[in-house]
Protein backbone atom coordinates (compact mmCIF):
# COMPACT_ATOMS: atom_id res chain seq x y z
CA UNK A 1 0.00 0.00 0.00
CA UNK A 2 2.72 2.58 1.00
CA UNK A 3 4.47 1.89 -2.42
CA UNK A 4 1.29 2.17 -4.46
CA UNK A 5 0.76 5.82 -2.91
CA UNK A 6 4.95 6.45 -3.55
CA UNK A 7 4.94 5.47 -7.07
CA UNK A 8 3.70 8.74 -8.23
CA UNK A 9 5.73 10.73 -5.71
CA UNK A 10 8.61 8.70 -7.20
CA UNK A 11 7.68 9.71 -10.83
CA UNK A 12 7.17 13.55 -10.11
CA UNK A 13 10.53 14.15 -7.99
CA UNK A 14 12.16 12.44 -11.29
CA UNK A 15 10.66 14.96 -13.55
CA UNK A 16 11.11 18.11 -11.58
CA UNK A 17 14.82 17.11 -10.71
CA UNK A 18 15.53 17.57 -14.74
CA UNK A 19 14.89 20.35 -16.95
CA UNK A 20 15.93 18.10 -20.06
CA UNK A 21 13.04 17.81 -22.23
CA UNK A 22 12.32 15.57 -25.13
CA UNK A 23 10.27 16.39 -28.38
CA UNK A 24 9.48 13.56 -30.50
CA UNK A 25 12.52 11.34 -32.88
CA UNK A 26 16.11 12.33 -31.84
CA UNK A 27 14.88 15.96 -30.27
CA UNK A 28 16.20 16.60 -26.41
CA UNK A 29 17.08 20.05 -25.34
CA UNK A 30 18.69 21.26 -21.97
CA UNK A 31 16.98 24.48 -20.69
CA UNK A 32 19.11 26.22 -18.01
CA UNK A 33 17.22 29.09 -16.43
CA UNK A 34 18.88 32.33 -15.56
CA UNK A 35 15.95 34.69 -14.42
CA UNK A 36 16.28 36.97 -11.75
CA UNK A 37 12.68 38.22 -10.02
CA UNK A 38 11.50 40.98 -8.12
CA UNK A 39 8.16 41.31 -6.38
CA UNK A 40 7.16 44.03 -4.18
CA UNK A 41 4.53 46.00 -2.87
CA UNK A 42 3.61 49.71 -1.30
CA UNK A 43 1.02 51.37 0.20
CA UNK A 44 0.64 55.02 0.23
CA UNK A 45 -2.65 54.88 2.99
CA UNK A 46 -5.19 53.52 0.90
CA UNK A 47 -3.25 53.00 -2.45
CA UNK A 48 -2.06 49.26 -3.19
CA UNK A 49 0.39 49.35 -5.76
CA UNK A 50 1.86 45.77 -6.25
CA UNK A 51 4.70 45.35 -9.18
CA UNK A 52 6.05 41.38 -10.57
CA UNK A 53 9.03 41.66 -12.47
CA UNK A 54 11.14 38.45 -14.46
CA UNK A 55 13.92 39.40 -16.01
CA UNK A 56 16.67 36.92 -17.02
CA UNK A 57 17.38 34.61 -19.77
CA UNK A 58 17.78 30.70 -20.35
CA UNK A 59 21.25 28.69 -21.88
CA UNK A 60 19.72 26.40 -24.32
CA UNK A 61 21.49 23.06 -25.15
CA UNK A 62 19.69 21.36 -28.25
CA UNK A 63 21.44 18.07 -29.02
CA UNK A 64 22.71 17.76 -32.66
CA UNK A 65 19.72 17.82 -35.57
CA UNK A 66 17.64 19.34 -33.01
CA UNK A 67 15.84 22.12 -34.36
CA UNK A 68 14.71 25.39 -32.31
CA UNK A 69 13.32 27.65 -34.74
CA UNK A 70 9.79 27.07 -33.96
CA UNK A 71 9.92 27.42 -30.07
CA UNK A 72 9.81 30.33 -28.31
CA UNK A 73 9.46 31.40 -25.05
CA UNK A 74 7.38 33.74 -23.62
CA UNK A 75 7.50 35.12 -19.29
CA UNK A 76 4.56 35.79 -17.85
CA UNK A 77 3.67 37.16 -14.22
CA UNK A 78 0.61 36.69 -12.15
CA UNK A 79 -0.03 39.68 -10.19
CA UNK A 80 -3.38 40.09 -7.97
CA UNK A 81 -4.30 42.23 -5.61
CA UNK A 82 -7.85 41.55 -3.92
CA UNK A 83 -9.97 40.86 -6.95
CA UNK A 84 -8.08 42.50 -9.17
CA UNK A 85 -5.14 41.17 -11.70
CA UNK A 86 -4.04 38.05 -12.61
CA UNK A 87 -2.08 35.94 -14.62
CA UNK A 88 -0.45 38.47 -17.31
CA UNK A 89 1.91 37.01 -20.56
CA UNK A 90 4.82 39.42 -21.97
CA UNK A 91 6.05 39.11 -25.35
CA UNK A 92 7.11 35.52 -26.88
CA UNK A 93 10.72 35.26 -28.13
CA UNK A 94 13.40 32.82 -28.98
CA UNK A 95 14.64 30.71 -26.54
CA UNK A 96 18.07 32.00 -25.97
CA UNK A 97 16.51 35.73 -25.98
CA UNK A 98 16.96 38.31 -23.27
CA UNK A 99 13.57 38.68 -21.15
CA UNK A 100 12.32 41.37 -19.13
CA UNK A 101 8.64 41.74 -18.24
CA UNK A 102 7.12 43.64 -15.35
CA UNK A 103 3.54 44.32 -14.35
CA UNK A 104 2.12 46.25 -12.21
CA UNK A 105 -1.26 45.99 -10.23
CA UNK A 106 -2.64 49.13 -7.96
CA UNK A 107 -6.36 49.80 -6.52
CA UNK A 108 -7.83 52.00 -4.26
CA UNK A 109 -8.50 50.41 -0.77
CA UNK A 110 -12.28 50.62 0.14
CA UNK A 111 -11.89 51.65 4.45
CA UNK A 112 -12.26 48.52 6.82
CA UNK A 113 -11.54 45.87 3.65
CA UNK A 114 -8.14 43.37 4.12
CA UNK A 115 -6.74 42.14 0.61
CA UNK A 116 -4.76 38.99 -0.46
CA UNK A 117 -2.12 39.77 -2.23
CA UNK A 118 -0.55 37.48 -4.25
CA UNK A 119 2.50 37.39 -6.79
CA UNK A 120 4.70 34.60 -9.32
CA UNK A 121 6.61 34.51 -12.32
CA UNK A 122 6.95 31.79 -15.23
CA UNK A 123 8.90 31.39 -18.39
CA UNK A 124 7.26 29.41 -20.60
CA UNK A 125 8.88 27.54 -23.23
CA UNK A 126 5.95 27.17 -26.75
CA UNK A 127 7.35 23.07 -27.10
CA UNK A 128 7.84 22.15 -23.09
CA UNK A 129 5.79 24.20 -21.15
CA UNK A 130 6.65 25.96 -17.80
CA UNK A 131 10.46 25.36 -17.13
CA UNK A 132 11.02 28.43 -14.92
CA UNK A 133 8.93 29.27 -11.73
CA UNK A 134 9.63 32.01 -9.54
CA UNK A 135 7.16 30.44 -6.92
CA UNK A 136 3.97 31.56 -5.55
CA UNK A 137 4.09 34.31 -2.65
CA UNK A 138 0.79 35.84 -0.44
CA UNK A 139 0.51 38.25 1.95
CA UNK A 140 -2.69 40.17 3.47
CA UNK A 141 -3.08 44.13 3.08
CA UNK A 142 -4.75 44.81 6.59
CA UNK A 143 -6.42 47.80 7.54
CA UNK A 144 -6.29 50.01 10.70
CA UNK A 145 -7.69 49.16 14.08
CA UNK A 146 -6.94 51.64 16.56
CA UNK A 147 -4.84 54.24 17.28
CA UNK A 148 -3.24 56.06 20.48
CA UNK A 149 -0.45 58.97 20.25
CA UNK A 150 2.12 60.32 23.24
CA UNK A 151 3.61 63.04 23.41
CA UNK A 152 6.02 61.90 25.61
CA UNK A 153 6.39 58.26 25.42
CA UNK A 154 7.96 56.69 28.58
CA UNK A 155 9.90 53.87 26.95
CA UNK A 156 11.83 56.44 24.50
CA UNK A 157 11.39 59.67 25.94
CA UNK A 158 10.01 60.67 22.53
CA UNK A 159 6.90 61.83 20.92
CA UNK A 160 4.92 58.40 20.01
CA UNK A 161 2.26 56.70 17.82
CA UNK A 162 0.99 53.32 18.26
CA UNK A 163 -1.38 51.79 16.67
CA UNK A 164 -2.96 48.12 15.64
CA UNK A 165 -3.73 46.69 12.62
CA UNK A 166 -5.61 43.48 11.45
CA UNK A 167 -8.74 41.97 9.81
CA UNK A 168 -11.89 43.34 11.22
CA UNK A 169 -13.49 40.48 10.07
CA UNK A 170 -11.47 38.07 12.10
CA UNK A 171 -10.35 40.46 15.02
CA UNK A 172 -9.34 36.87 16.74
CA UNK A 173 -7.41 35.90 13.82
CA UNK A 174 -5.62 38.61 13.16
CA UNK A 175 -4.56 41.22 15.16
CA UNK A 176 -1.38 42.80 15.97
CA UNK A 177 0.36 46.31 17.35
CA UNK A 178 3.05 47.98 16.41
CA UNK A 179 4.96 51.30 17.68
CA UNK A 180 6.29 54.01 15.25
CA UNK A 181 9.22 56.03 14.76
CA UNK A 182 11.00 57.69 17.33
CA UNK A 183 12.07 60.40 14.76
CA UNK A 184 8.87 63.03 15.51
CA UNK A 185 10.00 66.62 16.39
CA UNK A 186 9.13 67.13 20.40
CA UNK A 187 7.33 70.02 22.00
CA UNK A 188 3.92 69.03 19.68
CA UNK A 189 0.36 67.70 20.55
CA UNK A 190 -2.04 64.98 19.97
CA UNK A 191 -4.40 65.33 18.18
CA UNK A 192 -7.20 63.35 16.62
CA UNK A 193 -7.53 63.86 12.66
CA UNK A 194 -10.38 65.34 11.22
CA UNK A 195 -12.90 62.93 10.75
CA UNK A 196 -12.10 61.32 13.89
CA UNK A 197 -10.91 58.03 12.98
CA UNK A 198 -6.99 58.24 14.00
CA UNK A 199 -5.14 59.94 16.64
CA UNK A 200 -2.07 61.90 14.99
CA UNK A 201 0.47 64.14 16.38
CA UNK A 202 1.35 67.90 15.39
CA UNK A 203 4.25 69.89 15.65
CA UNK A 204 5.22 72.93 14.60
CA UNK A 205 8.78 73.17 12.64
CA UNK A 206 10.29 76.33 11.14
CA UNK A 207 7.07 78.20 10.70
CA UNK A 208 4.85 74.96 9.40
CA UNK A 209 2.55 72.46 10.73
CA UNK A 210 3.79 68.97 10.40
CA UNK A 211 1.09 66.32 11.46
CA UNK A 212 1.80 62.64 11.90
CA UNK A 213 -0.80 60.37 11.40
CA UNK A 214 -0.62 56.33 11.24
CA UNK A 215 -1.15 54.88 8.02
CA UNK A 216 -4.89 53.01 7.17
CA UNK A 217 -2.77 49.82 5.75
CA UNK A 218 0.08 47.70 5.82
CA UNK A 219 1.35 44.18 4.90
CA UNK A 220 1.45 41.01 6.93
CA UNK A 221 2.67 37.95 6.02
CA UNK A 222 -0.46 35.39 4.99
CA UNK A 223 -1.15 34.05 8.83
CA UNK A 224 -1.14 37.69 10.40
CA UNK A 225 2.35 37.14 12.55
CA UNK A 226 4.53 39.37 10.95
CA UNK A 227 4.34 42.86 9.51
CA UNK A 228 6.44 42.99 6.31
CA UNK A 229 6.59 47.06 6.36
CA UNK A 230 7.52 49.89 8.36
CA UNK A 231 4.96 51.20 10.27
CA UNK A 232 3.40 53.61 8.29
CA UNK A 233 2.88 56.98 8.83
CA UNK A 234 1.30 59.61 6.65
CA UNK A 235 2.84 63.24 6.77
CA UNK A 236 1.03 66.50 5.99
CA UNK A 237 2.63 69.86 6.16
CA UNK A 238 0.78 73.46 6.06
CA UNK A 239 2.17 76.93 6.59
CA UNK A 240 1.80 78.59 9.86
CA UNK A 241 2.03 77.64 13.26
CA UNK A 242 -0.30 74.30 14.43
CA UNK A 243 -3.50 75.57 15.54
CA UNK B 1 5.87 -6.04 -4.01
CA UNK B 2 7.52 -7.47 -7.00
CA UNK B 3 4.19 -6.92 -8.63
CA UNK B 4 3.75 -3.03 -7.79
CA UNK B 5 7.78 -2.81 -8.86
CA UNK B 6 7.17 -4.07 -12.34
CA UNK B 7 4.36 -1.67 -12.91
CA UNK B 8 6.84 1.09 -11.77
CA UNK B 9 9.34 -0.15 -14.15
CA UNK B 10 6.77 -0.20 -17.00
CA UNK B 11 5.60 2.91 -16.34
CA UNK B 12 8.98 4.40 -16.79
CA UNK B 13 9.27 2.27 -20.21
CA UNK B 14 6.53 3.60 -21.09
CA UNK B 15 7.05 7.09 -20.79
CA UNK B 16 10.41 7.31 -22.37
CA UNK B 17 8.91 6.08 -25.49
CA UNK B 18 6.33 8.81 -25.38
CA UNK B 19 9.13 11.12 -25.23
CA UNK B 20 11.32 9.80 -28.24
CA UNK B 21 8.64 8.56 -30.60
CA UNK B 22 5.32 10.09 -30.26
CA UNK B 23 6.27 13.36 -30.41
CA UNK B 24 4.59 13.83 -27.40
CA UNK B 25 6.59 16.76 -24.81
CA UNK B 26 7.39 16.60 -20.84
CA UNK B 27 6.97 19.56 -19.12
CA UNK B 28 8.13 20.41 -15.58
CA UNK B 29 8.02 23.24 -13.04
CA UNK B 30 11.11 24.25 -12.00
CA UNK B 31 12.13 26.16 -8.85
CA UNK B 32 15.94 26.30 -9.27
CA UNK B 33 18.53 25.99 -6.31
CA UNK B 34 21.10 28.58 -8.09
CA UNK B 35 19.45 32.14 -7.08
CA UNK B 36 20.12 34.07 -4.41
CA UNK B 37 17.19 34.27 -2.27
CA UNK B 38 17.01 38.12 -1.54
CA UNK B 39 14.38 37.20 1.81
CA UNK B 40 16.52 34.85 3.34
CA UNK B 41 20.38 36.63 2.33
CA UNK B 42 19.91 39.89 1.04
CA UNK B 43 23.40 40.76 1.76
CA UNK B 44 24.89 38.41 -1.03
CA UNK B 45 22.42 40.14 -3.79
CA UNK B 46 25.05 42.54 -5.81
CA UNK B 47 23.72 45.79 -5.82
CA UNK B 48 24.03 46.38 -9.38
CA UNK B 49 21.15 43.51 -9.60
CA UNK B 50 19.62 45.11 -7.35
CA UNK B 51 19.48 48.21 -8.99
CA UNK B 52 18.95 46.64 -12.16
CA UNK B 53 15.65 44.87 -10.78
CA UNK B 54 14.49 48.44 -9.34
CA UNK B 55 15.00 50.33 -12.22
CA UNK B 56 13.85 48.02 -14.73
CA UNK B 57 10.43 47.95 -12.80
CA UNK B 58 9.79 51.47 -12.17
CA UNK B 59 11.06 52.76 -15.55
CA UNK B 60 7.90 53.42 -17.53
CA UNK B 61 8.30 51.91 -20.58
CA UNK B 62 8.65 54.41 -23.76
CA UNK B 63 4.54 54.08 -24.64
CA UNK B 64 3.58 53.79 -21.14
CA UNK B 65 -0.05 55.27 -20.87
CA UNK B 66 -0.79 57.57 -18.66
CA UNK B 67 -2.18 55.33 -16.03
CA UNK B 68 0.93 53.52 -16.03
CA UNK B 69 3.29 55.85 -15.14
CA UNK B 70 1.32 56.91 -12.27
CA UNK B 71 1.23 53.61 -10.94
CA UNK B 72 5.53 53.89 -11.66
CA UNK B 73 5.16 56.81 -9.76
CA UNK B 74 3.32 55.15 -6.91
CA UNK B 75 7.21 53.30 -6.04
CA UNK B 76 9.13 56.21 -6.14
CA UNK B 77 6.57 58.66 -3.98
CA UNK B 78 7.17 55.85 -1.49
CA UNK B 79 11.17 57.05 -1.30
CA UNK B 80 9.56 60.57 -0.01
CA UNK B 81 11.81 62.38 -2.55
CA UNK B 82 11.97 65.84 -2.79
CA UNK B 83 10.39 67.75 -6.22
CA UNK B 84 13.85 68.41 -7.46
CA UNK B 85 14.72 64.98 -7.14
CA UNK B 86 11.90 63.08 -7.61
CA UNK B 87 11.70 64.97 -11.08
CA UNK B 88 15.43 64.17 -11.81
CA UNK B 89 14.92 60.87 -11.27
CA UNK B 90 12.12 60.27 -13.56
CA UNK B 91 14.28 61.92 -16.22
CA UNK B 92 16.85 59.33 -15.61
CA UNK B 93 14.31 56.53 -15.49
CA UNK B 94 13.33 57.45 -18.84
CA UNK B 95 16.61 57.50 -20.38
CA UNK B 96 17.37 54.02 -18.73
CA UNK B 97 13.95 52.47 -20.04
CA UNK B 98 15.02 53.44 -22.97
CA UNK B 99 18.66 52.31 -23.32
CA UNK B 100 17.68 48.83 -21.79
CA UNK B 101 14.87 48.25 -24.32
CA UNK B 102 17.46 48.47 -27.08
CA UNK B 103 20.14 47.29 -25.24
CA UNK B 104 18.05 44.01 -25.01
CA UNK B 105 16.42 43.81 -28.77
CA UNK B 106 20.02 44.39 -30.49
CA UNK B 107 21.13 41.49 -28.09
CA UNK B 108 17.67 39.40 -29.02
CA UNK B 109 18.01 40.63 -32.76
CA UNK B 110 21.42 38.74 -32.97
CA UNK B 111 20.20 35.58 -30.57
CA UNK B 112 17.49 34.91 -32.94
CA UNK B 113 19.48 35.41 -35.96
CA UNK B 114 21.69 32.75 -34.46
CA UNK B 115 19.44 30.55 -33.83
CA UNK B 116 18.47 30.34 -37.24
CA UNK B 117 21.60 29.61 -38.63
CA UNK B 118 21.72 27.03 -35.57
CA UNK B 119 24.75 28.80 -34.11
CA UNK B 120 25.94 29.80 -30.37
CA UNK B 121 25.68 33.13 -29.20
CA UNK B 122 27.27 34.64 -26.48
CA UNK B 123 25.45 36.40 -23.45
CA UNK B 124 28.85 37.58 -21.89
CA UNK B 125 29.35 40.35 -23.67
CA UNK B 126 25.69 41.70 -23.36
CA UNK B 127 25.42 40.60 -19.54
CA UNK B 128 28.51 43.05 -19.35
CA UNK B 129 27.26 46.08 -21.35
CA UNK B 130 23.66 45.83 -18.85
CA UNK B 131 25.56 46.28 -15.82
CA UNK B 132 27.31 48.82 -17.24
CA UNK B 133 24.36 50.28 -18.40
CA UNK B 134 23.15 50.18 -14.34
CA UNK B 135 26.42 51.68 -13.37
CA UNK B 136 25.90 54.49 -15.42
CA UNK B 137 22.67 55.01 -14.34
CA UNK B 138 23.59 54.76 -10.58
CA UNK B 139 26.46 57.29 -11.17
CA UNK B 140 23.89 59.54 -12.98
CA UNK B 141 21.59 59.70 -9.52
CA UNK B 142 24.69 60.18 -7.65
CA UNK B 143 25.50 63.55 -9.79
CA UNK B 144 22.22 64.93 -10.15
CA UNK B 145 20.03 64.20 -6.33
CA UNK B 146 21.19 65.47 -3.54
CA UNK B 147 22.86 63.75 -1.21
CA UNK B 148 19.79 63.03 1.05
CA UNK B 149 17.79 62.41 -2.17
CA UNK B 150 20.41 59.73 -3.46
CA UNK B 151 20.24 58.51 0.51
CA UNK B 152 17.01 57.93 0.11
CA UNK B 153 17.19 55.75 -3.06
CA UNK B 154 19.97 53.86 -2.02
CA UNK B 155 18.03 52.92 1.09
CA UNK B 156 15.00 52.05 -0.54
CA UNK B 157 16.71 49.66 -3.25
CA UNK B 158 18.90 48.00 -0.46
CA UNK B 159 15.76 47.66 1.15
CA UNK B 160 13.79 45.68 -1.52
CA UNK B 161 16.75 42.96 -1.90
CA UNK B 162 14.42 41.02 0.63
CA UNK B 163 11.83 41.26 -2.24
CA UNK B 164 14.78 40.16 -4.96
CA UNK B 165 15.42 36.13 -6.23
CA UNK B 166 18.54 36.67 -8.29
CA UNK B 167 20.05 34.17 -10.76
CA UNK B 168 23.89 33.07 -9.66
CA UNK B 169 25.01 33.32 -12.95
CA UNK B 170 25.08 36.62 -12.43
CA UNK B 171 27.77 36.69 -10.07
CA UNK B 172 31.01 37.33 -11.08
Amino acid sequence: MRLRIGAPTWFLLCAAMSSHFAFGQGCAVTLQPHFSTYRSTVINDNVITQTVTIDGYASVFPNPGCQMNNATHTPKVYNKVGSSGGWYSGTASCPSCYVHFSKIQQIIGAPGVVYTTTTDSQEVCSMAGPFFNGGQVSGKVVTLIGTNCFQNYPNTNTPMLTGIWGDPANINGCLKSDNGPTTMESGGQCKPNADNTKNCYSVTVSGSCKTYCPGLNRRMDSTCSLFLDEFPVVVTTVSGTCP
Amino acid sequence: MRLVIAILMLMSASLGFSQTSNGTSESSNIQPTNIIDGSKNPEKIRDVDAYRLFLAAVAPPANASPEQKDQQFAFLQHILLGKADFDSVIKTLVDFSDKYATLIQNYNTSAAKAAMNNVDVDIKDFLTQRDLLVDSVRNELQITLTPDGMRAVDSFVQSEKKNMQVAVEDLP
